[in-house]
């Protein structure tokens, strides 16, 4: 929520509590809120909070961070008619310098007892107020005494102290008035100036990630490819209805040449009509062809938007939503140097080509372009630190890219998160899921095995390395594996599935059985652990015992043509013929295309004698699988008796 | 021209997809006519998993519960949101100055009843430094039953406050909520204020109000208002006066950096650390150039340099950033000026976010880097005491993480230990002790964290500690303020510590945000005053049925104190008495640095209490 940019608790007023003394017994009143007498009530998000004398009036005054701008806040302290004071700054000399910890007693004459205040460094939240400590006197105009034991232990008694004075005082010496060097102070209340933002946003990039490649049509229609190896590539973003899209654009015109010996390509993607733009491509395509545009240009689609979208997302901190008009200046590299969000200037495009060949450092001084200093330049330690961000956002893109199914792009997020974080074992495992979801399982198995070499005890990883074992037949080891991930978590989802799977293959059916059972015990919301059990009661002839688990499949998971079929199946054994006729339709409308239940649909309805129908779901399944023996062995039944009738 | 471009900008805002977590499925392949075991190829994939779908940061998902309470389904939250806007009515009507009857016959029924909401009170129970303050604690009673009376009742309150309209403000907070078939009970906290040229005028005031529901089913009508605690203080002028421009003005960090907050710059760095998102903007002030004048140091996010401000003679402030060598740009919470060599001059400590940085000031207020020490991921605050009475200060950093890789980004969470437990979350990185071991000349820091004792109960989500030899035995002790549970108090013996906070009170099981110690009674024994978050939200939603159906009555009353604000432990006897409802200091917000200071010099010190969690342009607050 507070990443997408939505309030939460924002804009609550500061408060103050004021104290209102004692009774006579001694028990503290109840405070009084007085937040807007205060002045202090600003709806900011406020963070740290230092008091200070400031203004060496003798009483405290308080700077105030805050999360929203000013991030600075001076607050003077004008209460009226305040009372007397005594101010004092301790030196240490056996102790600390500073006095930290040095308790103070100020005995004030007519008072009950003793004011106590002790020297602190760091209080708060984030704060650290001065060591100086401010003594409120009340009404009282004499001499105070004043006790303090210094850090250590050592007791210093200072009889008499004359109100409304500055003291410094050294361990072990006798106190000295201090007064501020004489000058005419400035402070004066009035309204603040406001920040001086700069109208777009310019990302420079500390991390830097290659950007996967992505296809696009040219207005032509031909395809091509973002980015091109070897030169700088300027991805924009617009579309037709955008005025300062277009006015950028006649800015790239015109710096084209500028660019272009600068060794960068401009690819200008229109994004009309794609995604939920509701506007025509047509549109877009006129428009480029009007402007002339010396560079290419051509349409974006939804996989680049989704690319863009998840690299923003990333590497800035807030999830916020991308705008055009959009730059993505590409390094020679493929990787992304820097994102512009609105209009940049050609001049700072070209300032910023540099950018990905300085050290990280460099290029951690340049985000907000103020300047500064970094602390990894001195200590190398402090890069490490700084790698761990780099080696999440690299691995959380790398996520992404895998989700997206963009197998090429997240192996090449993965193995450059290893090469930041070789020790990373999610993602060495993470980069087996890529290489057996592209099926290639003997790569897997290498990634997996890494991944557990750098940590043992890792379900995921040995449940991972089984599946990929089994795909390449190695069925023993394969069992090992996965029987060694629900050892180490035995509510490890899909695991004990797995391994019924596995014992399913090799027809070890109630062994199967009992894997599943456990399946949808430890993993209840998981439709196909419910399919599978159904299917081997199916399959031990136990169709009664199918009927529940497939039932709850299909509840689970509405789409899944598979347990629909085999709840046919089920139904067909029982004699439930029209229940039976009922789920293979559901499932052939779940999934058009699923040759078993175009099949067994067929086969329905050959049972209740519709034999046009029977013979368009098998013509279907042979179109779709034309090696299918059952397809063809029914349709020639079907068609034998028609020849009958 | 360029004006119209930035307009467009804005309009152009392209919403774009996020790709679904794909589920991978490839089923066996149906068998036809009898079911055998080739028909289970290819079933391999199905089981794929990656580390990523394992493991999600679960307090996150926790915190999303209180994230947005309508579609979570709380029906007191949408009988909520009908009653917010019958009370932002009612609030405007009260900042007018024109209770109109005809408008409040549309929230309140013909029959409402009520007792008067700004009482009569003939005695002051306060004044002092130009405040006077009246105040009743007894519940009124019921004085009409009609429209007129509620609408002289709520006259009386601008009438009370006086001024215009312009300088009114009134803001209503239901704390709490209560259904009872055809009835709901909502508590209301009301703030109005007038403030102007004249002075200013508050009331803090407490309604048990009554709505019924009529016929059509989403209509609420107030039925009884009754006051059961009132409040009214006025001042002569308010107490502080703000005067960052004289001093800050001629800066050019100033307008560039600091007027511009972490919501403008969070687009635009990329310090994606969840803290960071928080805001994490720590100050200290100290005297770096030993011209007697305090000076202030401010840490920034991840790109931004932190600054060094120097006090001149004429109390303004110079940028000296660069000067200084302190404007580092990795991403900085906290920050100490300390004499760390006992030379004279004030050496800094900045906790990075996973580093300790100390440095040696030349005396002039020049800094060159000393030692760099290893912190685990999330360091919060800083704090420095000679807890072993060596005679050099050593320091103790707070984290707020939750585990060893960089999980404040939200990876994943390895070696987290568990599950995450939202009102007793012990699963984070640990808080170090550095303990000052520098001989003359050169620098050293060594962790002691577990020698000492410290790394006892060490687990949890910390943001801020405060040294003080609470059972002034000589030595100091500390007490650490963590988010999500009970805080931490050390005792100190002889250099080993022992977490007694159990033994004395003193756990405050909430979220601690702060630390100050104060003698608020002035028994000469420390007080404690704890930030916490005051949440109207969850005031309303933890006591609802409904409301986290599988907890335990303990675990719900737990959260439930998460809720209720700020605390203040009054210390007797050895022990901590937990005074905060009684003395009514609980109300600070989402707190953070919330400090005793005696403000009007009296003796007594007053609280001052920074809050407010997340401010955007967007107003989606609960």
């Amino acid at each position: 929520m507070m990443k997408r940019g939505r309030s939460w608790s924002g804009r609550e007023r500061h408060c103050m509590y004021l104290h209102l003394g004692a009774d006579d017994e001694g028990k503290v009143k109840r405070f009084a809120n007085v937040s807007a007498i205060s002045g202090m009530d600003y709806p900011e998000d406020g963070r740290s909070l230092c008091l200070v004398d400031w203004d060496h009036d003798g009483d405290l005054d308080f700077w105030i961070s805050n999360r929203t701008a000013p991030q600075l806040r001076f607050l003077r302290n004008d209460a009226p008619r305040a009372g007397r004071f005594l101010s004092l700054r301790l030196e240490g000399r056996k102790g600390n310098r500073d006095a930290i910890g040095a308790r103070v007693e100020v005995v004030v004459p007519g008072r009950r007892n003793a004011i106590v205040k002790t020297v602190r460094a760091g209080d708060g939240y984030l704060a650290q107020s001065s060591k100086a400590l401010v003594f409120g006197l009340g009404e009282f105009t004499g001499e105070v005494a004043v006790t303090i034991r210094w850090p250590g232990g050592a007791i210093q008694e200072v009889p008499s102290l004359s109100a409304d004075a500055h003291y410094q005082l050294i361990e072990g010496s006798r106190p000295l008035r201090w007064e501020r060097p004489a000058s005419d102070l400035v402070l004066e209340p009035g309204a603040l100036s406001p920040g001086l933002p700069s109208d777009t946003v310019r990302v420079p990039m500390v991390t830097l990630l290659k950007v996967p490649s992505m296809e696009y049509q040219e207005m032509s229609g031909r395809s091509a490819k973002v980015p091109t190896a070897g030169r700088f590539t300027l991805l924009n973003l617009w579309a037709s209805w955008c005025a300062p899209c277009l006015s950028e654009l006649e800015d790239f015109k015109e710096g084209f040449e500028d660019l272009k010996q600068a060794g960068v390509d401009i690819v200008a993607l229109a994004l009309d009509g794609v995604g939920n733009d509701t506007g025509d491509p047509s549109d877009a395509k006129k428009r480029a062809a009007q402007m002339a545009l010396p560079f290419t240009a051509g349409m974006a689609n939804e996989k680049i938007l989704t690319i863009l979208e998840r690299l923003h997302v990333r590497l800035t901190p807030m999830e916020l939503d991308l705008v055009i008009p959009l730059s993505l200046l590409i390094d020679e590299k493929g990787r992304l140097a820097v994102l512009y969000k609105g209009a940049p200037g050609v001049e700072q495009i070209l300032a910023d080509l540099e950018h990905s060949s300085l050290n990280r450092w460099e290029r951690l001084i340049r985000s907000a372009g103020l300047g500064g200093e970094s602390l990894e330049k001195v200590n190398p330690a402090v890069g490490l630190a700084a790698d761990q961000l780099e080696v999440s956002q690299r691995f959380q893109f790398a996520q992404d890219m895998w989700q997206g199914k963009w197998l090429s792009a997240a192996e090449v997020q993965f193995r450059d998160t290893l090469a930041v974080t070789p020790d990373f074992a999610e993602a060495a495992n993470n980069l087996g899921l890529v290489h057996a979801t592209a099926g290639d399982h003997a790569k897997a198995v290498v990634a997996y095995r890494k991944a557990l070499s750098l940590r043992e005890g890792f379900p995921a990883g040995h449940m991972n390395l089984g599946l990929s074992l089994e795909a390449l037949g190695q069925l023993p080891e394969a069992q090992g594996s996965l029987q060694r991930a629900l050892t180490l978590n035995p509510a490890l989802p899909k695991a004990n599935d797995a391994l019924g799977l596995l014992h399913a293959k090799r027809g070890e059916l109630s062994a199967a059985k009992g894997y599943f059972e456990k399946e949808t015990e430890v993993n209840p919301d998981f439709a196909e652990g419910f399919n599978h059990l159904g299917l081997i009661n199916l399959s031990l002839n136990d169709a009664a015992s199918a009927l529940d688990p497939l039932r709850k499949a299909v509840a689970l998971d509405s789409r899944n043509a598979d347990a629909f079929n085999n709840l046919g199946l089920a139904y067909k054994r029982l004699g439930l013929v029209k229940e039976a006729g009922q789920s293979f339709q559901t499932c052939v409308k779940v999934s058009p295309r699923y040759v078993p239940g175009l099949i067994n649909l067929g086969v329905f309805h050959i049972d209740t004698g519709n034999l046009a129908a029977a013979e368009q779901c098998l013509l279907q399944a042979l179109k779709l699988q034309p090696s299918s023996q059952q397809a063809r062995r029914f349709l020639s039944r079907v068609r034998a008796m028609g020849g009958q009738k | 021209m360029k004006m119209n471009r930035n307009l467009l900008l804005l309009a152009g805002l392209v919403v774009l997809l996020i790709v679904g977590v794909v589920i991978w499925r490839l089923g066996p392949e149906g068998e036809v006519v009898k079911a055998g075991s080739e028909q289970w190829k290819g079933a391999g994939l199905s089981g794929l998993q990656s580390s990523a779908s394992v493991s999600s940061i679960a307090g996150l998902r926790d915190w999303k519960e209180l994230d947005d309470p309508i579609q979570d389904g709380w029906a007191s939250e949408a009988l909520h949101e009908l009653i917010k806007k019958k009370l932002a009515i009612i609030s405007g009507l009260v900042t007018s100055g024109q209770v109109d009857r005809s408008l409040l016959s549309e929230i309140a029924l013909q029959n409402v009843e009520g007792s008067v909401l700004v009482p009569v009170i003939a005695e002051e129970s306060w004044r002092g430094g130009g405040i006077a303050v009246k105040r009743k604690e007894i519940s009124e009673q019921l004085a009409y039953a009609n429209l007129d009376g509620l609408t002289l009742a709520l006259q009386s309150i601008p009438n009370a406050l006086g001024g215009e309209a312009e300088s009114r403000r009134c803001n209503f907070k239901v704390v709490s909520l209560k259904v009872e078939q055809k009835l709901v009970r909502a508590k209301v906290l009301i703030e109005c204020a007038r403030v102007d040229q004249t002075g200013v005028v508050e009331q803090h005031a407490d309604w048990n109000t009554t709505w019924k529901s009529s016929e059509s089913e989403n209509q609420l009508r107030l039925s009884e208002v009754l006051l059961q605690r009132f409040e009214q203080s006025e001042g002569e002028q308010r107490l502080f006066a703000d005067c960052t421009e004289s001093i800050l003005k001629a800066n050019e960090s100033y307008r560039r950096q600091l007027q511009l907050g972490y919501p403008y710059w969070l687009q635009r760095i990329q310090d994606t650390r969840q803290m960071t998102l928080l805001g994490t903007p720590g100050t200290a002030v100290g005297d770096v150039n030993g011209d007697g004048l305090e000076d202030i140091y401010l840490c920034q996010p991840g790109g931004l340099p932190n600054r060094l401000y120097i006090q001149q003679a004429n109390g303004s402030l110079k940028d000296f950033t660069e000067e200084s060598g302190t404007g580092w740009v990795e991403s900085c919470r906290s920050a100490l000026l300390v004499d760390l060599d006992n030379d004279g001059d004030q050496d800094l400590v900045v906790a990075s976010y996973a580093r300790m940085v100390v440095s040696r000031n030349d005396g002039t207020g020049r800094f060159s880097i000393a030692g760099i020490m290893e912190l685990g991921i999330g360091a919060m605050g800083v704090s420095a005491a000679d807890y072993d009475h060596d005679g050099d200060l050593d320091l103790y950093v707070c984290h707020y993480s939750k585990g060893d890789l960089d999980l404040e980004a939200g990876a994943t969470v390895i070696g987290s230990g568990g599950r995450f437990v939202y009102h007793d979350a012990n699963n984070a990185g640990r808080n170090y002790l550095y303990r000052n071991e520098s001989q003359s000349g050169s620098w050293a820091f060594r962790d002691v964290t577990v020698e000492v004792g410290l790394d006892a109960n060490n687990r949890r989500f910390s943001l801020a500690a405060g040294w003080e030899d609470f059972d002034n035995d000589g030595d100091q002790d500390l007490y650490v303020a963590n988010d999500f549970g009970r805080n931490n108090l050390y005792r100190n013996d002889n250099g080993k510590f022992v977490d007694i906070a159990p033994e004395v009170q003193g756990e405050d099981r909430a979220s601690g945000m702060s630390v100050s110690w104060g003698d608020a009674d002035r028994d000469g024994v420390m007080d404690l005053y704890v930030a916490n978050m005051f949440s109207a939200a969850g005031n309303r939603i933890a006591p609802q049925v409904d409301f986290s159906p599988g907890s335990s009555e303990e675990t719900k009353g737990a959260l439930l104190r998460f809720a209720r604000g700020n605390t203040l432990l009054l210390q007797k006897e050895g022990g901590f008495q937990d005074a905060s409802e009684e003395l009514g200091v609980t109300m600070g917000r989402w707190a953070w640095s919330s400090m005793f200071a005696d403000i009007n010099n009296d003796g007594w010190d007053d609280l001052l209490v920074a809050n407010g969690y997340i401010t955007t342009p967007d107003t989606g607050d609960l």
